[in-house]
């Protein structure tokens, strides 16, 4: 518990509180966390197991089944590539492939400078404008090999890491 | 405050003339509205909303010309779309340096922008009006009802194109009636399996319980497929509506919306439909004793989880591990109670159902599967 500072202790704590109210709202803790503290380390599912009376052993399992939590902090910017059939059959996989070229990371990374995260997405349900990749919940449609160094640039140009 | 039915068939009322004004422009008014679906937002439907927005200001026709973001046109590939009322015209594949010239040339002058129109791919002409459109002239949308015509957030639109009467409908019926009717509708689930769904309801109905749950499985993953994003979109209420029905009718009080989180705008808009405070979700609802809360849970990218009983677990704060059956969900579902998981488009036929009537649905469809069933296309 001793690595977590004081105000991510009141943080978690006051995402567990927001669900006081709620049936078995492990699921939603651990979402909020994702989103908010940007990923779910152990001394932070010891926290949530104190709030909640769940335990670690459990919290842990729930957060290794579930590919949207993370272990390791996730990237400033998360470039989600979809591979679903309709984007792969579109060349999604090539998408992918030269975002992790430019990136030096492979799919599930997070570069050194905390700036990119890769993720390979199951369908997002985008398909009639595969191949789809969303960064940061922005949708960015029929995306071709030739536009993802552009699109890294944007971003690199928009800022730093974290 | 919507306290009980005659005040709903009133609100219904004035809503739906509001709506219709929109349509036919017999508010001596132009509208305009474009696809707030996740295809178009992505080719900038927002911004192009916004530069509508702007363009009207500056040139202070906000008393002639509305602009409004409705859900889904289901033709993303065509996306973004914009529409103008009353004439109906439908302009595809718009960019932001477009606005301009449809207020110029459309609004202000009256005349099309040929240049935006669909061209058929088979006649090469080009189209003016969505209904002329060869993919959309045999549609018939029942579960789709209100997607690309109505505002998704803001509640009055929705009930302008009927929600909750329904529920409404089914409150003054005895709870076994509206079970009957849903199974001489013949729906059948439409998240793969085809069960009846009055069959499953009668499981639910029977089992004696102070505690049952409703839940809508909006956990949509097979690839390719985007039926229920586009109805939870577009029109958030039937869906919602279709559950509460539900709810009277097996003798729940709470509903939970299973929905990935790869849908935020489909979770965003349920959120606002839900916290819509005309007292028609929550307790007594139009006076009639009958009390309904909707919850929300997000999935967290696990594609087990649309399963139903993996569904449940999630639900429950565990792995998404699929349990044995039986028992089977209406016998110990949720938390141990007897529950019933319905898919997304299924819930949305049974507003319909309840609001025109079996037999219009049961006209629809094939000998052993009824009305309409929504497919997405896609690559």
């Amino acid at each position: 518990m001793s690595k977590l500072s004081e105000a991510a202790v009141k943080q978690i704590n006051e995402i567990c509180d927001r669900y006081a109210d709620e049936k078995t709202p492990l699921m939603m803790i651990l979402s909020d966390i994702q989103k908010e503290y940007g990923y779910i380390p152990l001394e932070v599912q010891e926290l949530v197991s104190e709030k909640t009376g769940v335990s670690v052993a459990e919290i842990y399992g729930v957060v290794t089944f579930y590919s949207f939590f993370s272990l390791k902090p996730k990237g400033k910017y998360v470039i989600g590539c979809c591979l679903g059939t309709a984007c792969y059959v579109k060349g999604a996989q090539q998408v992918i492939d030269k975002f992790s070229d430019i990136l030096k990371i492979k799919p599930g990374e997070t570069t050194e400078d905390g700036l990119f995260t890769l993720d390979a997405l199951r369908c997002i349900g985008a398909c009639g404008i595969a191949p789809a990749v969303t960064i940061n919940g922005k949708v960015y449609p029929k995306v071709s090999v030739d536009v993802v160094s552009k699109i890294v640039d944007e971003y690199k140009a928009m800022g730093g890491a974290n | 405050m919507v306290k009980n039915i005659e005040e709903l068939k009133k609100m219904s009322c004035d809503c739906s003339k509001c709506l219709d004004a929109k349509f036919t422009g017999s508010d001596g008014k132009r509208h305009i509205v474009l696809c707030g679906g996740t295809g178009c937002l992505s080719s900038n439907s927002a911004q192009i909303l916004a530069e509508f927005e702007k363009q009207i200001a500056e040139r202070k026709l906000e008393d002639k010309v509305t602009v409004n973001q409705v859900g889904c046109f289901g033709f993303c590939s065509q996306g973004p779309f914009v529409k103008i009322y009353p004439e109906d015209t439908l302009y595809r594949m718009v960019k932001i340096e477009d606005v301009n010239e449809i207020i110029e040339k459309d609004i202000l002058g009256g005349e099309v922008v040929e240049r935006l129109l669909y061209i058929d791919p088979q006649t090469l002409e080009k189209v003016k009006k969505q209904e002329d459109i060869t993919f959309y002239k045999k549609q018939v949308r029942i579960a789709l009802h209100g997607c690309g015509s109505i505002n998704p957030e803001k509640i009055e639109e929705s009930i302008g194109a009927g929600a909750f009467q329904g529920l409404s409908r089914a409150l003054s019926m005895d709870r076994q009636d509206v079970i009957n009717e849903i199974l001489n509708s013949g729906l059948r689930g439409r998240g793969g399996a085809g069960f009846p769904t009055g069959r499953k309801w009668q499981f639910a109905y029977n089992q004696v319980s102070d505690e049952k749950y409703v839940i809508c499985n909006g956990d949509e993953g097979d690839p390719g497929a985007f039926m229920d994003r586009s109805i939870l979109e577009g029109n958030p209420l039937a869906v919602i509506e279709g559950m509460m029905i539900a709810g009277y009718a097996i003798g729940a009080k709470d509903g939970y919306f299973y929905v990935r989180a790869e849908y935020p705008i489909a979770v965003k808009r349920l959120k606002i439909a839900i916290k819509q405070e005309l007292g028609l979700i929550g307790d007594n609802i139009l006076g009639t004793g009958f009390s309904f809360r909707v919850h929300i849970r997000l999935g967290a990218g696990a594609f087990v989880c649309g399963e139903e009983t993996a569904l449940l677990n999630s639900i429950e704060g565990q792995r998404g591990n699929p349990r044995p059956r039986p028992p089977f969900p209406a016998v110990k579902g949720l938390w141990q109670q007897p529950s019933i998981v319905n898919n997304v488009e299924t819930l949305a036929c049974v507003s319909y159902i309840m609001r025109e009537g079996f037999e219009k649905f049961n006209n629809i469809g094939t000998e052993k599967s009824k009305g309409t069933k929504v497919f997405a296309l896609g690559g």
